[in-house]
C-alpha cells in the first residue's frame, strides 16, 4: 500500500519535473570473489540518467563501468555479482527482492545466487526491448554465420510482428540515417567481410529495431581509428535525437566524449569520484585531480595548460578500500598540512555537490 | 627436469619394471614354470576357492561340489545327504604343503567319518583327513569318505577330485596342465620388443617426416600428405589382419604395419606445430642472425615445443601395439602355438567360461589392465611434469 | 559452392580408389596357388574390387552380394547405434552437470567411467560376456533377436554397444569434445551479445556444436570399423568384420572376391561419412566459403 502511494508520487513528480529520470542507480555494490580475496568490482555507486540526454561515464580499465551497465542487464558472470543496491528503470525496480547481503559464507551466495537465476525472467524482458547494448569488438558480437539481413530479420521476429514489409521498412530506413555507401552488399554480406566501422554501424542497426529507450555503448569506438570514432559517436548522438532514446557512453579517452555528453561520471576504482553536469559545452571545469589528469591526456588545445606529468601507479584491483582512491597518486593532498594527507589516505570522501556537478575530494570541503 | 614425481609415475615405472623382469627371466631361464601340474585346477588360494563356490554356477555337473555314488554294492549306502557333510573340502593340495579337512555336520553327534579310498601316506586322526603330498603326487587323486550315523543306521558317502598341484598354480592351470602364472610371465616377452619397432615406425618416422615436410613445403611433403590421408582412411585392423597373413604371422612383420598405421595421426601433429611455429618471429630472427635450417628446425621447434606430444604418442604407441598383439593371438591369427601370448590365454579361457572357469579370464585381463594403465600412466605424468601448463 | 563439393566429391573418389590400390598391393603379396606372379594376382585384384562384377557365387554357395548385404545391415546397425548412443550419453552427462552443479556423486562416476575408459575393446567384451553369463545366465548372440523376451533383445544390442563405446576411451573422447566447444561457445562474444539483445541462445549453440562433433565422428568412424570386428567375433554376429576374418583365416587358396567386396563397402562407408561432413560444413559455415 505504502509502496503504491511512494510511486505514484514518483511518477507526478516525474511527469511535472522538466528532466524525466529514465534510470535511476542507487547503492549498487558488485563483489567478486577471487580465490580467497574478495574484490568490489563496484563500490557503491548512484547513477541518474535523464530522458534525451546523453550521459557518458569515464574510466580506466578495471574501474567497474563495463560491470555496472551489465549489471544493469542482469548479465554479471561472475560470482556473486550484484550484492545490494536498486536500480530502477521506468520506476520498476530491476533488483526487487534481492536477498540482505550480511556476510561473506556460502549460504549467502547460494540465496543471492538463486535470486540472481530467478530475477532473470524480468531482465529478459527488457533486454533488446527497452534497454539495448552495444559492445566494443562488433564483429565479434555479431552472429558469424548469418547475414546482416538475417540477423535483423532475427532480432525483429522476437520483438515485432512476423511483417516483412514493416521490417524492410525499418531497416532501410535506418540504414539510410547510419550513412551506409552501398546498403544492399552490406546488408547481404558475413560479419568477417565488414570493416570495423561498417562492423559497428551495422551492430547499431540491430539494436535500434526493437526501438529501445535507452542505449547503452559500451566502449564502441576502443578498437577503431580516430576518425571512424568520431563519426561514430557523432552518429550515435545523432541517432538519439532522431529516433528518440537516451544514451549513454562508457568510454575511456575523455577528449572524444567531452564535446556531446549532457553529464560525465568519473569512475576510479569501483567508486564515482566526480559527476559533471555540463550546460555550456565550452567551459568546462574539472575540480577532481583525476579527471583534470585524464583530461591533461586528451587531445585539444584547449586542455593543453592542465597537463600533468605523473602517471598513475598500478595496484591490486581494489582489494582493500580505505581512504580515497586516487590517495596513491593524488599530488593536492600535499596542498594543506599533515592531518589532511592523513585524512585523504584514511577517510573516504562523499560526494558533494559544487558548481556543475558533484565531487568527492576532501579538497573541496 | 622432473620436478615432483607422482605416484603415477611410481606406479607405472613399477609395471615397467617387472615387464622387463619378465623378459629377462624368460630369456635366461625359460622353463622355470613350466612343470605341468593337475589339468584345469582352479587357484590354489582358498579365497578364491571360496568365490567358486559361493556363485550361483555350482549346479553345473561338472565342478559340483559332490560326486555321489548312485548305486554301490552296500545296499544301506543311499543317495548322499547334505547334512552330513556341510564344509567343502579344498579341492586343491600342493606338493610339501599339508592338506586337511574336517568334515562337520549339523551337530548330530552320532555320526562317524571315515575314508573309504584315499591316495597313499594320508592319515585320518581325530575326525580329520590330513595329508602331505610329495612330488610324485602331482595330478588327479579320488578321495570318497563315509558317514556313518549310528541312529538311523545309514552309510553316506561324498566323492571329490583332488588336484595335486606344483608349486606355483597361484592362477590356476588351463587344460593342458600349464599354470597360468607362468604363461603369464611367458607372454610378457611380446610387450616390449615389438612395442619398440611400432613405436619407431610410427613415432620416429612420423616426426621425422612431419618435421621436414611441415619446414619446407614442396612436391615431396604434397606426396607424403596424400600417403597419410589414404593410410588414415582404411580401418586399421584390416591392414593389421592383411599384415598378420601376409607374414605368415611373424609378430615383428606385423608391427611394422602397426607402426605404419600409426604414422598418420604423428605426421599430422607434428607438421601442424611445425607449421604454426614457422611462421613464429624468432624462427626469422634466427634465420637473420645465422643459424642453418636444420638447427632452427630440430632445436628449437622441436626439441622445446614437441618433446610432451612425442612422450605421449609413444606411450599410446605402445598401448596400441600391446593391444593389437592381443586382439590378433585371441583371433588366432598372431601369435601361434607353441609361443604364448595373453591373447591365447584369453581365447582359451572364453570356452572355459562358460563352464565357470574364471581363472583363465579375470587374471589375464588383470594383469593387461595393470600394463595399459602404467604405460599409459607413465607417458602422462612424465608429459605433464615437463609441460606443467597443461 | 557447388565447385567446392564437386572438388570434395573428386578428391574422395581419388582417395577410395588409392585405398582400393593399396589393399590391392598388400593382399597381392600373400602367396596363392593359383597364380604364381605377383603382377597377375594385383591385376586379378584390382580389376575384381574396381567392377561390379559379384554375382559369382562361392564356394560356401551363396551369392556375394546377398551375403554382403546382409553382414552390412548387421555392421551398420552396430556402428550407427553406438554413435547415437554415445552423443546421447555425453549430452545427458553435460545437461545433468549443468543442472546439478559440483554434485559429488555425479563427479565420482564421470572419473570412474574415465579411468576404466582406457581398456581396449576386447577386455571389455570379454568381461561383459563373464558378468552377463554369470548375473543372468545368458550369452547373448544375433541369433537372439529372434527371442521373445524383451530383455534378451535388449541385452542382444545393448552388450556389444557397450562395449564399442565404453572401449578406448570413445565415450570419454565425445564427452571432452561437447564440454570443451560449450564452454568455449559460452565464452563467444556473440553468444554475450545475443544474450544481451535478449535471443534465446538454444537453437545457436546445438548448430555451432553440430560441425565439431560430425568432425569428430568422422575421424572415429575407422576405429568402430576396427572395433567392431572384435565385437562381431565375441558375440558372433556375422558382420562384414567377421566375414573378412573368416576369409582370411581360412588356410590354403582364400576367397578373394568377398574380401574384397566387404573392404569395398567399408571404405565406402568411411568416404561417405567424410563427404556429409564437408557438406556440413559448408552449409552451416557459409562465412568461412568466400575466402
Amino acid at each position: 500500500m505504502l509502496e503504491n502511494l511512494y510511486q505514484e508520487v514518483l511518477t507526478l513528480e516525474a511527469n511535472t519535473m522538466e528532466d524525466k529520470i529514465i534510470l535511476d542507480i542507487n547503492n549498487l555494490y558488485i563483489n567478486f570473489k577471487n580465490g580467497s580475496d574478495i574484490i568490489r568490482a563496484v563500490d557503491g555507486i548512484n547513477i541518474t540518467l535523464y530522458k534525451g540526454k546523453t550521459t557518458t561515464i569515464i574510466g580506466e580499465s578495471g574501474s567497474g563501468k563495463s560491470q555496472t551497465v551489465l549489471a544493469i542487464l542482469g548479465l554479471t558472470d561472475g560470482q556473486p555479482g550484484i550484492v545490494s543496491g536498486s536500480i530502477n528503470f521506468n520506476y520498476h525496480n530491476l533488483l526487487e527482492n534481492i536477498p540482505l547481503f550480511k556476510s561473506t559464507n556460502k549460504n549467502e551466495y547460494k540465496k543471492l545466487d538463486k535470486w540472481f537465476h530467478n530475477q532473470q525472467k524480468i531482465f529478459k524482458k527488457i533486454r533488446g526491448k527497452e534497454i539495448a547494448l552495444i559492445f566494443q569488438d562488433a564483429r565479434a558480437s555479431l552472429i558469424p554465420y548469418y547475414s546482416i539481413k538475417e540477423q535483423a530479420w532475427e532480432t525483429w521476429k522476437k520483438n515485432n510482428s512476423n511483417n516483412e514489409k514493416l521490417f524492410l521498412d525499418r531497416i532501410f530506413h535506418l540504414s539510410k540515417s547510419l550513412a551506409f555507401e552501398n546498403i544492399e552488399r552490406i546488408l547481404s554480406s558475413y560479419p568477417n567481410q565488414l570493416s570495423g566501422g561498417e562492423a559497428q554501424r551495422a551492430y547499431i542497426l540491430l539494436s535500434l529495431l526493437g526501438n529501445p529507450e535507452l542505449v547503452i555503448a559500451d566502449e564502441p569506438t576502443s578498437s577503431l581509428d580516430p576518425s571512424t570514432s568520431k563519426s561514430i559517436i557523432r552518429l550515435l548522438v545523432d541517432l538519439s535525437k532522431e529516433e528518440n532514446f537516451s544514451l549513454l557512453i562508457i568510454s575511456h579517452d575523455l577528449g572524444q566524449v567531452l564535446s556531446i555528453s549532457d553529464s560525465i561520471y568519473v569512475f576510479l576504482k569501483g567508486s564515482i569520484v566526480e559527476e559533471l553536469m555540463i550546460d555550456d559545452k565550452d567551459i568546462i571545469l574539472p575540480k577532481h585531480p583525476y579527471t583534470r589528469f585524464l583530461l591533461s591526456m586528451a587531445e585539444g588545445k584547449a586542455f593543453r595548460e592542465l597537463r600533468v606529468n605523473k602517471s598513475i601507479k598500478r595496484g591490486n584491483i581494489n582489494t582493500t578500500i580505505k581512504g580515497c582512491p586516487y590517495a596513491n597518486n593524488c599530488s593536492l593532498k600535499y596542498e594543506k598540512d599533515e592531518k589532511f594527507k592523513s585524512k585523504c589516505e584514511e577517510l573516504k570522501p562523499d560526494l558533494k555537490k559544487v558548481h556543475q556537478g558533484k565531487v568527492a575530494c576532501w579538497f573541496y570541503e | 627436469m622432473i620436478k615432483a614425481v607422482s605416484s603415477k609415475l611410481i606406479f607405472g615405472l613399477t609395471i615397467l619394471l617387472t615387464l622387463v623382469i619378465a623378459h629377462i627371466v624368460n630369456i635366461f631361464y625359460p622353463n622355470m614354470f613350466n612343470e605341468r601340474s593337475a589339468r584345469n585346477s582352479p587357484p590354489s588360494i582358498t579365497l578364491f576357492q571360496k568365490l567358486l563356490y559361493n556363485n550361483p554356477i555350482e549346479e553345473i555337473e561338472f565342478i559340483s561340489n559332490w560326486l555321489f555314488l548312485e548305486e554301490s554294492d552296500n545296499e544301506e549306502v543311499t543317495r548322499f545327504e547334505r547334512k552330513y557333510f556341510l564344509n567343502a573340502p579344498n579341492r586343491t593340495a600342493t606338493v610339501n604343503k599339508e592338506y586337511n579337512y574336517r568334515p562337520t555336520n549339523r551337530s548330530n553327534n552320532s555320526v562317524i567319518y571315515e575314508v573309504y579310498s584315499a591316495p597313499p601316506n594320508f592319515e585320518f586322526r581325530n575326525q580329520e583327513f590330513s595329508w602331505i603330498p610329495i612330488k610324485e603326487n602331482v595330478g588327479a587323486h579320488t578321495i570318497i569318505l563315509e558317514a556313518y550315523d549310528q541312529e538311523s543306521n545309514k552309510t553316506f558317502q561324498i566323492e571329490y577330485i583332488l588336484y595335486v598341484n606344483s608349486s606355483f598354480l597361484l592362477f590356476g592351470s588351463n587344460n593342458r596342465g600349464e599354470s597360468v602364472f607362468g604363461m603369464i610371465v611367458k607372454g610378457a616377452s611380446w610387450t616390449l620388443v615389438p612395442g619398440l619397432i611400432a613405436c619407431f615406425f610410427g613415432v620416429i618416422l612420423g616426426l621425422f617426416f612431419g618435421a621436414i615436410s611441415g619446414y619446407y613445403n614442396n612436391y615431396f611433403s604434397n606426396l607424403i600428405d596424400n600417403l597419410s590421408i589414404v593410410i588414415e582412411s582404411i580401418p586399421a585392423l584390416i591392414i593389421i589382419f592383411l599384415a598378420s597373413v601376409i607374414s605368415g604371422f611373424n609378430i615383428y612383420v606385423i608391427m611394422i604395419f602397426v607402426g605404419i598405421v600409426l604414422f598418420p595421426s604423428n605426421y599430422e601433429n607434428i607438421k601442424q606445430t611445425v607449421i604454426s611455429f614457422k611462421k613464429s618471429q624468432f624462427v626469422e630472427s634466427s634465420k637473420e642472425i645465422g643459424f642453418r635450417n636444420t638447427t632452427i628446425l630440430w632445436k628449437d621447434i622441436i626439441w622445446s615445443n614437441c618433446k610432451t606430444k612425442i612422450i605421449k604418442q609413444i606411450s599410446y604407441c605402445f598401448v596400441f601395439s600391446i593391444t593389437i598383439e592381443i586382439t590378433l593371438s585371441y583371433l588366432q591369427i598372431g601369435i601361434q602355438p607353441p609361443n604364448i601370448s595373453w591373447g591365447m590365454l584369453l581365447y582359451e579361457g572364453r570356452s572355459m567360461l562358460l563352464m565357470g572357469g574364471y581363472w583363465l579370464t579375470v587374471f589375464p585381463s588383470m594383469i593387461i589392465i595393470l600394463t595399459l594403465s602404467g604405460f599409459y600412466f607413465v607417458g602422462e605424468s612424465l608429459s605433464r611434469s615437463l609441460n606443467p601448463r597443461s | 559452392m557447388i565447385k567446392k563439393i564437386g572438388y570434395s566429391l573428386v578428391k574422395s573418389v581419388l582417395n577410395l580408389l588409392l585405398s582400393v590400390i593399396f589393399i590391392c598391393v598388400l593382399l597381392a603379396l600373400i602367396p596363392d596357388i593359383t597364380a604364381d606372379n605377383y603382377a597377375l594376382r594385383f591385376k586379378s585384384y584390382f580389376i575384381t574390387a574396381v567392377t561390379f562384377n559379384y554375382d559369382i557365387s562361392l564356394a560356401r554357395g551363396f551369392y556375394i552380394s546377398e551375403l554382403v548385404i546382409d553382414a552390412s545391415q548387421k555392421t551398420f546397425l552396430l556402428i550407427f547405434v553406438t554413435l547415437i548412443t554415445v552423443i546421447m550419453i555425453s549430452l545427458v552427462i553435460i545437461i545433468l552437470e549443468s543442472l546439478f552443479n559440483q554434485n559429488y556423486i555425479l563427479q565420482i562416476i564421470v572419473t570412474v567411467i574415465k579411468t576404466i575408459s582406457t581398456l581396449p575393446v576386447l577386455i571389455w567384451a570379454s568381461l561383459l560376456i563373464f558378468f552377463a553369463f554369470i548375473i543372468w545366465n545368458a550369452v547373448p548372440v544375433y541369433a537372439d533377436l529372434e527371442s521373445d523376451s524383451l530383455w534378451i533383445k535388449t541385452l542382444v544390442i545393448a552388450l556389444p554397444v557397450i562395449s564399442l563405446s565404453l572401449g578406448d576411451g570413445m565415450l570419454m573422447d565425445f564427452y571432452l569434445k561437447i564440454k570443451n566447444e560449450l564452454s568455449s561457445l559460452n565464452q563467444q562474444q556473440w553468444v554475450k551479445s545475443l544474450r544481451a539483445r535478449g535471443i534465446s541462445t538454444l537453437k545457436h549453440k546445438i548448430r555451432s556444436l553440430i560441425v565439431p562433433i560430425f568432425n569428430l565422428v568422422s575421424s572415429k568412424i575407422t576405429y568402430l570399423i576396427s572395433g567392431s570386428i572384435i565385437v562381431e567375433y565375441i558375440f558372433s554376429w556375422q558382420g562384414l568384420g567377421f566375414l573378412i576374418w573368416q576369409v582370411l583365416m581360412t588356410p590354403g587358396a582364400k576367397d578373394y572376391p568377398l574380401l574384397l567386396a566387404c573392404c569395398k563397402v567399408l571404405l565406402i562407408t568411411v568416404i561417405i561419412i567424410s563427404l556429409i561432413r564437408d557438406y556440413i560444413d559448408f552449409t552451416l559455415n557459409p562465412h568461412l566459403i568466400e575466402k
